[in-house]
C-alpha cells in the first residue's frame, strides 16, 4: 500500500521518531491517518543484527550534544539522548516509575524556591493514570507496587525481574538503615510477552537489546505502524524549519533535509507534532522565525526555551569482599528506593531523590566517574574488582528557572547553515542542595551494604534534559495548553519531555510516553476538526 | 585530502601515548600499549574538527609544562616525572575541558576492548549462546 497522501499534504507530519513521536507514529496511523515521519538518525530493522554486545555500539545510538555553545556550570554534554528510529530508547536502560501525584503539585507544595520558575502542572495525576496504565501496557513494564505507591495502583503487566547478588546486598543494606526497597519498574520482560523474549541478562541494555527483551519503541510501535501502510517513515531526514506560509495560526508543514543527497524537500501536513528532544525542539522553533513570528515560531512571550532543567545523576560505588557478577544483568534499577522522593529531615531542599542500582557492563563508565581521580595500578587494581562492586546511582531532581534555557547562536551555523543552539545552565542552590544529600545518602547506603571502600562521584553530572516548551493555561508562562498544542496555532503540537513543567526525581521515559498518548488520543478524538479545517 | 592542520603530529601522537600508558600501565593484565586504543581515540576526534584543535593545543601545552618542570618532552620522562605531571593535571584549569575529556574518552575506549574486558571479568556477548541465566542471579527473587 502506498504510504504517500493522494493530495500531497500529510494527514500528520511527526518531526523527530524517538520515545515521544513513535507513539504518535503508532496511534494516529491505527486511528487511520495518513502520517510522514522525519528521523535525523538511521532505521536498525533487525537488532539481533544490527546491535553488538559492545560497550563503545551504544555511541552510534545517541545524540551528540558537542556542537553546542555551552554556559553555566550544569551541562557537562552528558548524552542522554537518542538518534535514530526509536531515539533513546535503543539505548535507555528502561526504567519506569510513575510520577507522584506531589510532583505536579510542586509550586502549591513547596513554594517557589529561589530562582526557580517552577509552577504546578497542568493536569492532575488522576487524568494521567489511563495512560500510565496504557504506556506500561505498550512497553511491558515488569515490577511490584513499591511502598510509595497508591494501593489502587493498577497491577504491572509484567512480574517484577528476579534480585541480581548485589541487589540482595543493596537491600539489606537499606533495610538497616530503615530504608525500603522494592524492585524497580523496569520495561524489560521478566517474561516472554507480546512476541518479545525474556531478558538473558547479557548486560550490554546500552548498546541496544539484540532480542528486543527490553521495550525499544522501533520495534514494538513503529513497526506496527509501517505495517499500516499509512507511514511514510524518512530516515536521515533532517527537519530544519517548521513552515507558515499563509497565517500566523496555522502551520503548512515543514522543510527537510536528506542527509545522504543533501536534497532540500518541503513537506505539507495538517498537522506537525514536533518531537526532536528538549534542546532540538526549542532550537527547531526559534530557527523557524517568520513573519508573523519574527522572534521564533510562537515565542511572541519569550517563552520558548526557557525553563530547562536536568536531573542531578550521582553515581555511587563500593567494592565488598565477595563475587558479586556486577557485570551480569540489566542495567538499571533492579533495585530501587523512592523513600526520599520528597524533602524531609535528611533532605531539606525542595523535591526529592531516587535511590536505584546498576548492573551490567558499564565498566568504562567506573573507570571514567567515580575512579577519575585514580591512574596508574591503583586505578587498574580496583577495576580488577569490578564483580564485587557495589553500583548505586542517584537522580535528584533538579528545577526549571527562567535563565536556564536554549537560545540559538546566529554567528554558528551548522553544515546546514541553521544557527546551533547555546545551552545555558547554571545549577540553582536547591539543585546543589538535593545532590549533596543524594551524594550523602549513597555513601550511607553502601557503607551500611558492606563496602569495604566507597567512590561517589561529586559534583553531580546531569541526566535527562526537560523544559524548554513547558505546558500551562497561561500563554505568557508557557508554550503549549495541557494537551502539547501550541498556544496560537493550533495545528502544532509538541511531544517529549520538553513539556515538562517539573520533573520529579524519577527517569522520565513512561511520563512522556503516557503524554504522548494523551496528546494523540486527544489528537485522534477532536482532530477531525483540524483536518477538516485544513 | 585532509588539511594537515587537522591532524596530530607523530609528536602529539607519542604524547597521547605516553598519556595512555601512564594511566592504564601494562601488568598482569593488559594496559593501554597492548591495545589499539589510541588510534581508537584518534579515530573518534577525525570526525570532530573542534575537539582535534583542542588536543593538538592542550598536547602542546602539556609538553610546554614537562619541559618546564623537568626538562624534557612528557614521552622522554622516566615515569616518576610523569606520572606526577600527569596527576597535576585534573586540578589545573588550563587544561579543561581537555582533560575530562581525554580521560573519559580513554577509558570509555580502553573498557570495551574484548581482551580488556575479559581481563577484569566481563562476561563478553553472550547472546548468540543463550545469555547469562544460570548461576547469575541470587538465590531469592524479589
Ligand atoms: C544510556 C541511556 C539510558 C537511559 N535510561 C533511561 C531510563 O532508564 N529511563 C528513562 O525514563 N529514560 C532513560 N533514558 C532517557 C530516554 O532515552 C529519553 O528520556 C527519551 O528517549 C526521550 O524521548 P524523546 O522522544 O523526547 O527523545 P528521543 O528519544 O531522543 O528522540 C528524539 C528523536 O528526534 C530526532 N531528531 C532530533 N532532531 C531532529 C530533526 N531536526 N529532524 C529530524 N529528527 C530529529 C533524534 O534523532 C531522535 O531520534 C536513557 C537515555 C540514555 C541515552
Ligand atoms: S540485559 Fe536483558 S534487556 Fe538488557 S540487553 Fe541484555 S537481554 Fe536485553
Amino acid at each position: 500500500m502506498s504510504s504517500s497522501p493522494p493530495e500531497g499534504v500529510y494527514d500528520a507530519i511527526i518531526v523527530g521518531m524517538g520515545a515521544a513521536g513513535s507513539v504518535f507514529a503508532h496511534e494516529l496511523t491505527k486511528a487511520g491517518w495518513q502520517v510522514l515521519a522525519l528521523e535525523r538518525g538511521p532505521r536498525y530493522p533487525r537488532h539481533l543484527k544490527d546491535f553488538t554486545e559492545n560497550d563503545m555500539s551504544m555511541w552510534r545510538l545517541l545524540w551528540d550534544n558537542s556542537p553546542y555553545q555551552v554556559e553555566g556550570n550544569g551541562f557537562h554534554r552528558t548524552p542522554d539522548l537518542g538518534l535514530g528510529v526509536g531515539g533513546g530508547t535503543l539505548s535507555w536502560l528502561a526504567v519506569s516509575p510513575r510520577f507522584f501525584e506531589g510532583d505536579l503539585r510542586f509550586r502549591s507544595r513547596h513554594g517557589r524556591p529561589v530562582g526557580s520558575s517552577v509552577e504546578d502542572w497542568p493536569l492532575s495525576l488522576a487524568e494521567l493514570e489511563p495512560c500510565y496504565d496504557e504506556a506500561e501496557a505498550q512497553m511491558g513494564v515488569s515490577g511490584q507496587r513499591g511502598p510509595w505507591e497508591s494501593e489502587t495502583r493498577r497491577e504491572f503487566p509484567n512480574p517484577p525481574m528476579g534480585y541480581y547478588k548485589s541487589s540482595l546486598l543493596l537491600r539489606d543494606g537499606m533495610a538497616r538503615l530503615g530504608i525500603r526497597s522494592a524492585p524497580g519498574p523496569v520495561a524489560i520482560n521478566s517474561k516472554p510477552y507480546q512476541g518479545r523474549g525474556p531478558c538473558l541478562n547479557c548486560g550490554y541494555c546500552r548498546s541496544g537489546c539484540r532480542v528486543d527483551a527490553k521495550y525499544q519503541a522501533d520495534q514494538v510501535l513503529v513497526a506496527p505502524a509501517l505495517a499500516t501502510g499509512r507511514l511514510d517513515l524518512r530516515t536521515e531526514a533532517l527537519v530544519t524549519r517548521v513552515e507558515m506560509l499563509r497565517t500566523g495560526t496555522r502551520v503548512d508543514g515543514v522543510t527537510w533535509v536528506e542527509l545522504r543527497t543533501h536534497r532540500e524537500h518541503r513537506a505539507f501536513g495538517k498537522v506537525v507534532i514536533v518531537c526532536n528532544n528538549p534542546i532540538e525542539t526549542p532550537r527547531l522553533f526559534l530557527n523557524s522565525a517568520n513573519a508573523f513570528h519574527p522572534h521564533g515560531l510562537a515565542n511572541a512571550h519569550d517563552q520558548v526555551g526557557r525553563h530547562f532543567f536536568c536531573h542531578s545523576r550521582t553515581l555511587g560505588l563500593g567494592f565488598t569482599e565477595q563475587e558479586l557478577e556486577t557485570s551480569v544483568g540489566h542495567g538499571m534499577g533492579n533495585l530501587m528506593s523512592l523513600d526520599f522522593h520528597e524533602s524531609g529531615p535528611e533532605q531539606p531542599g525542595s523535591g526529592g531523590f531516587s535511590l536505584l542500582s546498576l548492573n551490567g557492563t558499564g565498566a568504562s563508565l567506573l573507570a571514567a566517574e567515580p575512579l577519575r581521580h585514580y591512574m596508574g595500578s591503583g586505578l587498574k587494581e580496583r577495576m580488577k574488582q569490578y564483580n564485587k562492586a557495589l553500583l548505586l546511582v542517584s537522580f535528584g531532581e533538579g528545577l526549571p528557572s527562567p535563565e536556564n534555557r536554549i537560545t540559538v547562536d546566529r554567528s554558528k551555523l551548522d553544515s546546514h547553515g541553521q544557527p546551533i543552539a547555546r545551552v545555558s545552565y547554571t545549577l540553582l542552590e536547591n539543585d546543589l542542595c538535593v545532590s549533596r544529600a543524594a551524594g550523602r545518602k549513597l555513601e550511607e547506603v553502601l557503607w551500611a551494604s558492606g563496602a569495604r571502600e566507597v567512590h561517589v562521584l561529586t559534583p553531580a553530572l546531569e541526566a535527562h534534559p526537560m523544559g524548554t516548551m513547558r505546558m500551562g493555561a497561561n500563554s505568557r508562562l508557557s508554550v503549549t495548553n495541557p494537551y502539547g498544542q501550541v498556544h496560537g496555532i493550533d495545528n502544532l503540537f509538541i511531544g517529549g519531555a520538553s513539556l515538562f513543567v517539573t520533573g520529579s526525581c524519577v527517569p522520565p521515559t513512561l511520563t512522556l510516553h503516557a503524554l504522548a498518548l494523551r496528546t494523540a488520543r486527544h489528537l485522534v478524538h477532536q482532530g477531525g476538526a483540524l483536518l477538516r479545517r485544513h | 585530502m585532509t588539511n594537515p592542520s587537522q591532524r596530530l603530529s607523530p609528536a602529539d601522537y607519542e604524547t597521547v601515548d605516553a598519556l595512555a600508558a601512564t594511566l592504564l600501565p601494562s601488568d598482569d593484565t593488559p594496559g593501554a600499549a597492548d591495545t589499539p586504543v589510541v588510534p581508537m581515540i584518534i579515530g573518534i576526534l577525525k570526525g570532530h574538527p573542534e575537539q582535534l584543535e583542542l588536543f593538538r593545543s592542550a598536547l602542546a601545552r602539556i609538553n610546554g609544562l614537562a619541559r618546564g618542570t623537568y626538562g624534557d618532552e612528557l614521552a622522554r620522562l622516566p615515569p616518576p616525572s610523569r606520572e606526577a605531571l600527569i596527576g597535576s593535571l585534573s586540578a589545573r584549569q588550563e587544561f579543561h575541558p581537555f582533560w575530562p575529556m581525554f580521560r573519559t574518552l580513554l577509558m570509555l575506549c580502553f573498557y570495551s576492548i574484548p581482551k580488556v574486558c575479559r581481563s577484569i571479568g566481563l562476561p563478553g556477548p553472550s547472546i548468540d549462546q543463550g545469555g547469562l541465566l544460570p548461576g547469575t542471579r541470587g538465590e531469592e527473587s524479589a
